[in-house]
């Protein structure tokens, strides 16, 4: 009696291991087993290729918009455009420095990862050239001997004088 | 690369400071700055009439000011600074209320109100012309109303011109040129001196002497009609002085007794109805004497003590037993005509004695009063005033002038107060460090209660922040000016690392050395360097340092000289600064004209100096063959000039160079520099001034170089105002000469411009003021000079680059610079119109000299004003391009600007203001001003302002 009312639900995937798949239903589309993992390594290279050269050129767009942000903030010494400049300046040089990590991970024998890091490099000192320009517009760069010299010794007379109208 | 600090700098500034102001909130008045007020050395006084409740002593002082003393307190109840060319000569109450002064040569009588000081009344008594007359000035107070106002008038004679004026509102009621009256008679020429109500009533007389000095001359004048009644001259044997006063004999008679022109006898002549018959008595003097005072009754006194008594028979010595160095006052009229008496005070190490003798020559009442008068320099002048007392017998007080021009008021044997006037007149300044803490104890601090304090400091923030919002009531506003004035920490008696406590060391006039603490104005030490009691008059008239870099645990010193107790020699007197102690005094054989601060120091660290005589003979001070060696290399290369204003002419020397272990050398005269307008002005840079940049850099980035040589001159010669007066061009003429060779390196030409010239000389400009009378107004103009050979001798840019990298660039460029090889100069120059006369001119000075300049004028009207230097910039464009704007050069105005918060004084004056003293702090920011006149002011200011 109890048995004929009883319904398990936990054996209904052994039962399940006998039935066929559905018509139509791919097993190997959703398993992510191992035989996956495989076929991902196995992406085109070229496609691999096409995306580094595309990180090469991501800055492009991010320089441009900071060269015309320097553009727009003038050549008068504020707090704006100093900011603007500095940032056009050191954005550069932490891009470059940090290349290297960003390049490594493409790495591997039919990826070329050399040429597109030294473009990107390139437009980042680009940047970093520009920036400078700026400064150098802002008349921020030690450029003159002037710049150099303002601490120059005051030349001492060789001569003692002294006097004026007598004291008395 | 600096420029890139220097902008990072300015933003830094800029955003934490943003809210900073250039002025001060009215609040914050008296949080640095401090005032202090004197009168100066009282020549005369006069004393309220007892019966008014406010007891005061009206004053006039050598300061020429007027001024009224609160009797009780001896504090300043008002007071007024005369023009300097309007001196004061006669001051007397007339009634309660108007105090009347005499002054300019008799021109200007005035009636001041008593209580407040105010001008009640001015009159001229004549128009200045061409012929003065000669003749003394006298006002004699009449107890009698001649114009109905139910006012005494007053009498009064100024050259003379005789005019009867009513004291009310000095109307004139007649006047009588007695001048001109005289020129048509036998008595041609003669000069009136004095006035004295005349034995007959109703009638005055006035006394002088003829033309010859060889008779007197008295004019009976009717004081109704102002007419001559009567004249009279008596014919004197010796030569009359113009000293002569009449006194009242006991047979109410009157006398004349007047002195010999040479001072040596007295003559006399009995009074009657004129005219007057016989000859004038001569009395031979055992000592000269210049003045006679009348002691009341028939006594009277020459110089010093010695008091001689009118009889029917002439002069003869008085009974009154006075000692013989005493100072005695005027003659002073008991109330309730108990008769007259005068006070003679004498002077002791240990006390002072009053004697007060009445007309009978008998003492009245003598006291003794510890006070030791002889350590300020002894007695100059004393004056007598009475009060009743309550059992009604007349009490006494007398008002003592010291010779170092302290005040004293002596009442019941005791001191009332004292007022420390030396300071109205200070010579020369002289700051200086305060010892550090915990070393020498100049004052006893208490030991401080931390949380009382901090309760006191929340309090204070709390009234602060209520007087900025206006929340706070006046009695809240004054608790915290007290609290600023007296804020703990300035106040202190020890060295602070920023230099902003110091000690200011003043050399008066009257020889009282006073040194004042900067952050309240109170005196710490004062001592009297003047001379003694019975010497000659004089007080050191130089002041040096001799030590003011030290081992911090020595007193700093000065060096101060003044003339010797013999004709022809001088005394040097070191004083050590902490305590004011004199280390030592001697006297040198030899007049002091220059003074030349060598740049050697003795192994003791003690500046070592050459004194120029008059014959410019050069000596060594100290004198030892010891300095004679260390001083040996240094002097070839020291010259010296003078600057001959009687002459207009600048000479210079040097000294000879092949004697070796002397210490003294005759001078050569190298140049000489005649100019052929008038000398009105010299100055040059102080000695030690600091200097930071070499260079100065333009909006292009190209670089001009300073022309820094510190033997470096300004001149200013002006056309001769007579020949102005003939209707020449006036013209200035400002000249940049190099002070050792003699040599004109610059000249400009103001036309239509005249003296006087104020200037100042800092760095590689000149700063100078004076009167256009083209544009009828002031005009300051700036020279600044650049040294066109150093520009050319300047490091390339890769050499400049590298080195600068390098930390090492004050390695580049000119090391030294040669009078004797001059480089070309090239002077800028501008002028600018200026809204105010200016008495006198200084400079800020900070201790590394980055800091921007302000220029502190001393104007017309008292105040002292901070003139930003980039205000006088010869670079200032009139029409500027981006490159002046990155510069920061200020477009070119025609007129300099005045922003009234800019005056460091706030809305006080510095009455009498002679001279402005600025000092480095140890932080570079700051720079300490104290200002003096007859009122003292002190403050300290940020020219580049944070």
């Amino acid at each position: 009696m109890a048995g004929k009312w009883k319904m398990d639900f936990t054996e209904g995937s052994h039962k399940s291991q006998s039935l066929p798949n559905p018509v139509g239903y791919v097993t190997s589309l959703t398993d992510v087993g191992e035989s996956g993992a495989v076929k991902k390594h196995e992406v085109d290279p070229e496609l691999k290729q096409k995306k580094v050269w595309e990180l090469a050129q991501s800055p492009f767009k991010n320089v441009a918009m900071m060269a015309f942000m320097m553009w727009m903030s003038g050549n008068s010494i504020q707090v704006f455009s100093i900011g603007i400049t500095f940032t056009g300046i050191f954005q550069p040089i932490k891009a470059i420095m940090g290349s290297g990590p960003l390049f490594a991970r493409f790495a591997d024998a039919k990826t070329e990862t050399v040429l597109p890091r030294l473009q990107f490099c390139a437009i980042q000192f680009g940047g970093f050239l520009f920036a400078l320009y700026k400064l150098n517009t802002m008349g921020l760069m030690p450029t003159h001997t002037s710049d150099w010299i303002s601490s120059l010794a005051v030349p001492q007379a060789m001569e003692y004088s002294y006097g004026g109208n007598p004291l008395m | 690369m600096p420029r890139l600090f220097s902008t990072l700098f300015t933003i830094c500034v800029y955003s934490s400071n943003f809210f900073s102001a250039v002025a001060i909130y009215e609040d914050q008045v008296g949080t640095w700055d401090w005032s202090r007020s004197f009168v100066g050395t009282v020549t005369r006084a006069v004393f309220s009439p007892s019966d008014l409740k406010r007891k005061r002593a009206f004053v006039s002082t050598e300061s020429n000011v007027l001024a009224s003393l609160n009797l009780r307190t001896g504090d300043i109840s008002w007071k007024h600074k005369f023009a300097a060319n309007d001196e004061i000569e006669q001051i007397l109450l007339l009634g309660k209320q108007h105090l009347i002064t005499i002054s300019n040569n008799g021109r200007h009588v005035r009636a001041w109100g008593t209580v407040d000081g105010m001008l009640l009344w001015e009159q001229n008594t004549y128009v200045p012309s061409a012929a003065e007359v000669e003749g003394g000035v006298s006002v004699l107070p009449l107890s009698g109303d001649y114009d109905g106002d139910d006012f005494d008038d007053i009498c009064v004679l100024a050259r003379g011109i005789l005019q009867l004026r009513s004291g009310a509102d000095g109307l004139l009621l007649w006047t009588n040129n007695i001048t001109a009256m005289l020129e048509d008679g036998v008595l041609e020429g003669g000069e009136l001196y004095a006035l004295q109500l005349s034995s007959t009533k109703g009638r005055i007389d006035a006394v002088g002497l003829t033309a010859e000095h060889d008779a007197t001359l008295i004019l009976n004048v009717d004081l109704e009609s102002g007419q001559v009644k009567d004249t009279a001259s008596v014919a004197s044997k010796v030569p009359l002085a113009a000293s002569m006063l009449a006194v009242a004999t006991k047979e109410k008679g009157r006398a004349w007794v007047g002195l010999s022109a040479d001072g040596r006898s007295l003559l006399h002549l009995p009074l009657g109805p004129l005219p007057l018959t016989g000859e004038l008595t001569a009395t031979k003097l055992s000592q000269p004497s210049t003045e006679l005072r009348a002691l009341g009754g028939d006594l009277f006194a020459t110089d010093g003590a010695n008091v001689f008594e009118v009889n029917a028979g002439g002069v003869s010595p008085g009974t009154a037993d006075l000692a013989h160095n005493a100072v005695l006052t005027s003659a002073l009229t008991l109330a309730d005509s108990k008769g007259m008496v005068f006070a003679s005070v004498e002077a002791s190490s240990s006390s002072t004695v009053i004697k007060v003798v009445d007309d009978e020559g008998q003492a009245l009442v003598t006291e003794e009063v510890k006070l030791d008068l002889l350590s300020h320099g002894g007695i100059k002048r004393a004056f007598l005033n009475s009060y009743t007392k309550k059992d009604t017998t007349p009490g006494f007080r007398v008002l003592i002038v010291a010779r170092d021009a302290s005040l004293f008021l002596l009442q019941q044997g005791e001191v009332v107060w004292q007022r420390e006037e030396a300071l109205a007149s200070i010579k020369a300044v002289q700051y200086v460090d305060l010892p550090p803490a915990g070393d020498v104890e100049l004052e006893k601090t208490d030991p401080v209660d931390m949380i009382q304090q901090f309760k006191h400091g929340l309090e204070m923030q709390m009234m602060q922040f209520k007087v900025r919002m206006k929340f706070a009531t006046p009695e809240e506003s004054a608790k915290l000016v007290e609290h600023r004035r007296s804020y703990a920490e300035k106040l202190q008696m020890v060295w602070d690392p920023n230099g902003f406590r110091k000690l200011i060391v003043a050399l008066t006039e009257p020889g009282r050395l006073v040194a004042l603490h900067n952050g309240d104005g109170r005196s710490v030490w004062s001592t009297y360097v003047g001379a003694g009691a019975g010497e000659p008059e004089g007080s050191p008239y130089t002041m040096l340092p001799l030590t003011m870099v030290t081992a911090e645990h020595t007193a700093p010193e000065v060096l101060l000289l003044g003339p010797g107790s013999a004709p022809g020699s001088t005394k040097a007197t070191r004083v050590e600064c902490w305590h004011g102690a004199v280390t030592s005094s001697e006297q040198l054989p030899y007049t002091v004209a220059h003074v030349l601060r060598l740049p050697v120091s003795d192994n003791q660290g003690r500046q070592i100096f050459l004194l120029v005589d008059e014959a410019k003979k050069v000596h060594l001070y100290p004198g030892t063959e010891e300095n004679s060696d260390l001083v040996y290399d240094v002097l070839p290369s020291v010259y010296f000039y003078e600057t001959d204003y009687a002459n207009s002419t600048i000479r210079g020397y040097a000294l000879p160079t092949e004697e070796v272990g002397k210490t003294s050398w005759d001078a050569v005269q190298t140049w000489e520099l005649p100019f052929s307008e008038e000398l009105v002005a010299t100055v040059t840079r102080r000695p030690d001034e600091k200097v930071h940049s070499h260079t100065r850099v333009l909006g292009d980035r190209s670089t001009l170089f300073k022309y820094l040589n510190m033997n470096t001159l300004f001149a200013a010669t002006a056309t001769p105002a007579h020949l102005v007066a003939e209707g020449m061009e006036p013209t200035l003429t400002a000249y940049i000469i190099d002070a050792v060779t003699g040599k004109v390196l610059y000249r400009v030409r103001h036309l239509g411009a005249q003296g006087p010239v104020q200037a100042v000389f800092s760095e590689n400009w000149v700063v100078y003021h004076y009167w256009s009378v083209h544009a009828h107004r002031h005009e300051m103009s700036v020279l600044e000079v650049f040294d066109e050979d150093a520009s050319r001798r300047a490091p390339g840019f890769f050499e400049a680059a590298l080195m600068g990298a390098m930390g090492r660039s004050s390695e580049l460029g000119v090391k030294e610079i040669s009078s004797h090889a001059l480089p070309a100069v090239r002077v800028l120059g501008q002028s600018y119109f200026f809204s105010m006369g200016v008495k006198t001119m200084s400079v800020s000075a900070t201790s590394s000299g980055v800091t921007s300049k302000n220029i502190l004028l001393g104007t017309h009207t008292d105040q002292v004003l901070a003139l930003e230097k980039r205000l006088l910039d010869p670079r200032r464009p009139t029409r500027p391009t981006s490159m002046d704007k990155e510069e920061g050069l200020i477009p070119y105005n025609p007129n300099l600007p005045i922003i009234p918060q800019h005056f460091l004084t706030a809305n006080q004056q510095v009455s009498g203001l002679r001279g402005i003293a600025s000092a480095p702090a140890r932080l570079e920011s700051t720079s300490l001003v104290f200002a003096y006149g007859v009122d003292i002011f002190y403050t300290r200011i940020m020219p580049s302002k944070m």
